[in-house]
């Protein structure tokens, strides 16, 4: 997540984020804590395994991008995204 | 008596003029038809040898002299055709102008009555007209409104896959806030979802 948080500041005004544990032994605090820790300026959910199923969520760490439409834009799972492919797929939304 | 004499001779003489004057009267005035006898005796003896010959001819000349006669009074008829011709003229010359102003007015008011009743025919079909346009306009305005929306209505399916409408999804923030994707639609806002773990 720290790419996100690399672009995060050039999009937060119009991009809402959302970060959701995958992990249902994780409680809020713990969350919380790691967020601080981390410095991820978004918020932070708990464990829902119904949306997560519902996205079709299998690895970890995941990311989903619905425009305002709430029509899917992008999804890739995995580490290997650079900051190019985030803004370029954030762009896409708020264009 | 010798007056008397004279006189009877007197009277003779104008009874035979008399007489003559009756026959030559009655011979002009019968014709010659009757003429056959007594004519025969006062004219010449040998016309009525001729007569029969010249009535056969003057019977054709005097049908000719009748004909003759017919044709005064057919100059007379066409004489008078003139004049009822003229009366003719005349009545064309009083009907023109009577029937001018009053065919003129007469069918003026009818072709306008006529063409105002076409007029009205028009004026329907151009009533109609003017309602069309009056009812393009608001055709215009829902069909403005429609295309603005469509976009909109014909989503995509519900899916996971790029393309398709996300599943509705509520998540309760690690502060207890919830947040839903229908919030976000609602203002048009793109949503990130990262799927994390602390490991």
């Amino acid at each position: 997540m720290q790419t996100a948080k690399s672009v995060y500041p050039d999009y937060q005004d119009e991009v809402a984020f959302i970060a959701v544990d995958v992990d249902p032994s994780e409680s809020a605090d713990t969350i919380i804590s790691y967020a601080e820790r981390q410095g991820y300026p978004w918020e932070m959910a708990v464990y829902h395994g119904d949306v997560q199923s519902a996205f079709g969520i299998s690895r970890q760490p995941s990311k989903v991008i619905i425009d305002g439409d709430g029509v899917i834009t992008f999804r890739a799972a995995g580490r290997s995204h650079n900051a190019g492919q985030w803004r370029e797929a954030l762009d896409a939304v708020t264009a | 008596m010798s007056t008397r004499d004279i006189h009877t001779a007197g009277l003779l003489r104008l009874c035979v003029l008399l007489v003559a004057a009756a026959l030559i009267i009655g011979v002009a005035a019968c014709g010659q038809t009757d003429d056959s006898g007594p004519p025969a005796t006062t004219i010449p003896p040998t016309q009525p040898a001729a007569t029969p010959l010249a009535p056969t001819s003057e019977s054709e000349s005097t049908p000719e002299g009748s004909i003759s006669i017919g044709t005064p009074d057919d100059a007379a008829s066409l004489t008078l055709e003139p004049t009822v011709e003229g009366s003719l003229e005349r009545e064309p010359q009083v009907t023109p102008p009577a029937l001018l102003p009053g065919t003129a007015e007469a069918t003026a008011p009818a072709l306008r009555d006529a063409t105002t009743p076409e007029s009205e025919g028009p004026t329907p079909t151009d009533t109609p007209e003017p309602q069309p346009p009056a009812v393009v306009p608001p055709t215009d305005t829902p069909t403005p409104v429609p295309p603005t929306e469509e976009p909109r209505p014909p989503a995509p399916p519900t899916g996971n896959r790029v393309g398709q409408s996300a599943p509705d999804f509520e998540v309760t923030t690690a502060d207890g806030i919830t947040r839903s994707l229908t919030d976000y639609k609602q203002a048009n806002q793109p949503v990130v979802l990262y799927f994390f773990a602390t490991w």
